[in-house]
């Protein structure tokens, strides 16, 4: 979710396979560098695969460019790699949020499995519970919320859905990005 | 049908599998060690196909074998576990290997054991304890309750043995026989292999 010159991307850990949870402490939320964060959802080896490409390709673009990659690019760059395996596609849905710019205006993207692109200015969700997500990130999101606000906020969204959402919960983190750095703090949600 | 049950305690990890081998509805052998040591201080537990268990673990052993003689240096838990996970997930879309690992291994440097979660599909998780197969369906919640940071190695194996019990009882594949192994400071020990009977009134009987 965006809100004023801050970002915030929450999601919940749990790990399962099918109805039977794995481990409570997954972590699907990367740093890709000071002014973008990275969720996925979906097939956790894709998403584990990804990581590790998705960290290889920005070493050798800081290695290369001597600089960081934009919220923007690497977004393109998410929906590139996506969509090269079109006809045998990883299953994720990934979510970019960061902050653009010199005047660090929040940018938010998501794509489905093969890269289409959408950028909203409000919020984005993915995940086995989306639809729940997408209806309470409605009812509350206001414009030009201040991070503590935005925080309470995201954090009361990811609640409400994953308490509707069988395959999730489990424990939840929640990231805020703002100019000065990430904090973040984890809640505890239903354990069922 | 194959069980492995596995759990990190003070300095040491356990990890037990059922002793069974079989195809379909026939159990082909009694005593398959499912248990397989990747080096001196790491068991890769193998369930799922035989063959592709067999010829899996074999090319991760291998090439953990020839990293050692490259790099003169031992492979932590972790990239062990790395590795593998890459070696699954290359071949998932390719030439799958139906097997299910749970990979303990005890690093010296760390001083620590770790237990790694790894699935066919080539995802990786490392955990406190957990199980894969059938048994994880009963001994999840046994472990959820009475696993605690840094278990003694007597409250462990009383542990392993309170789930394999009951492995035994509800599991309605019989699987009376299994084998647990340790990995500590040094090395893998076979701690027992066991015969677990509910209906007799000395449920656990040693075999050696």
């Amino acid at each position: 979710m965006a809100g004023k010159n801050c970002v915030a991307i929450a999601g919940d850990t749990r790990f399962g396979v099918r109805n039977q949870t794995v481990a409570l402490d997954s972590n699907r939320i990367f740093k890709i560098n000071n002014r973008t964060l990275f969720g996925m959802t979906g097939l956790n080896t894709d998403i584990l695969t990804l990581r590790e490409s998705f960290k290889f390709q920005m070493n050798l673009y800081n290695l290369e460019e001597e600089r960081e990659i934009s919220p923007k690019t690497f977004a393109h760059n998410v929906a590139q790699t996506l969509y090269s395996k079109r006809f045998g596609p990883y299953f994720i849905t990934p979510i970019i949020a960061g902050l653009e710019g010199e005047d660090y205006t929040p940018f938010l993207c998501a794509t489905d499995l093969i890269g289409a692109m959408e950028f909203p200015k409000s919020f984005v969700v993915a995940g086995t519970g989306e639809e729940s997500l997408m209806g309470v990130c409605e009812t509350f999101y206001k414009e030009n919320m201040e991070p503590e606000e935005l925080f309470e906020v995201v954090s009361q969204c990811l609640l409400a859905a994953v308490d509707r959402d069988a395959l999730s919960g489990w424990g939840s983190v929640v990231h805020v990005l703002t100019k000065d750095g990430i904090t973040t703090k984890r809640l505890r949600t239903r354990k069922d | 049908m194959d069980s492995l049950v596995g759990f990190v305690g003070k300095n040491y990890v356990l990890m037990a599998g059922d002793t069974n081998a079989g195809r379909s509805i026939m159990r082909l052998k009694e005593d398959f060690d499912k248990l397989v040591p990747v080096d001196s201080h790491k068991i890769l537990a193998k369930s799922g196909e035989i063959g592709d268990g067999n010829q899996f673990c074999n090319l991760i052993i291998r090439n953990v074998s020839l990293y050692r003689i490259n790099n003169e240096t031992e492979l932590s838990t972790k990239s062990v576990a790395h590795y593998t996970r890459r070696q699954l997930a290359t071949a998932i879309r390719k030439n799958p290997y139906s097997v299910n690992l749970l990979l303990g291994g005890y690093d010296k440097k760390d001083q620590k054991g770790s237990l790694y979660y790894l699935d066919y599909l080539g995802s990786s998780k490392k955990i406190n304890y957990g199980a894969q197969g059938y048994a994880a369906l009963f001994v999840g919640s046994i472990l959820d309750r009475f696993w605690k940071e840094d278990l003694d190695f007597e409250d462990g194996l009383e542990l392993m043995k309170k789930c394999l019990r009951e492995v035994e009882k509800r599991l309605i594949i019989g699987t009376r026989c299994f084998l647990i192994k340790m990995i500590n400071s040094d090395g893998i020990a076979v701690v027992e292999k066991v015969m677990i009977n509910s209906k007799k009134k000395n449920e656990i009987e040693e075999e050696n």
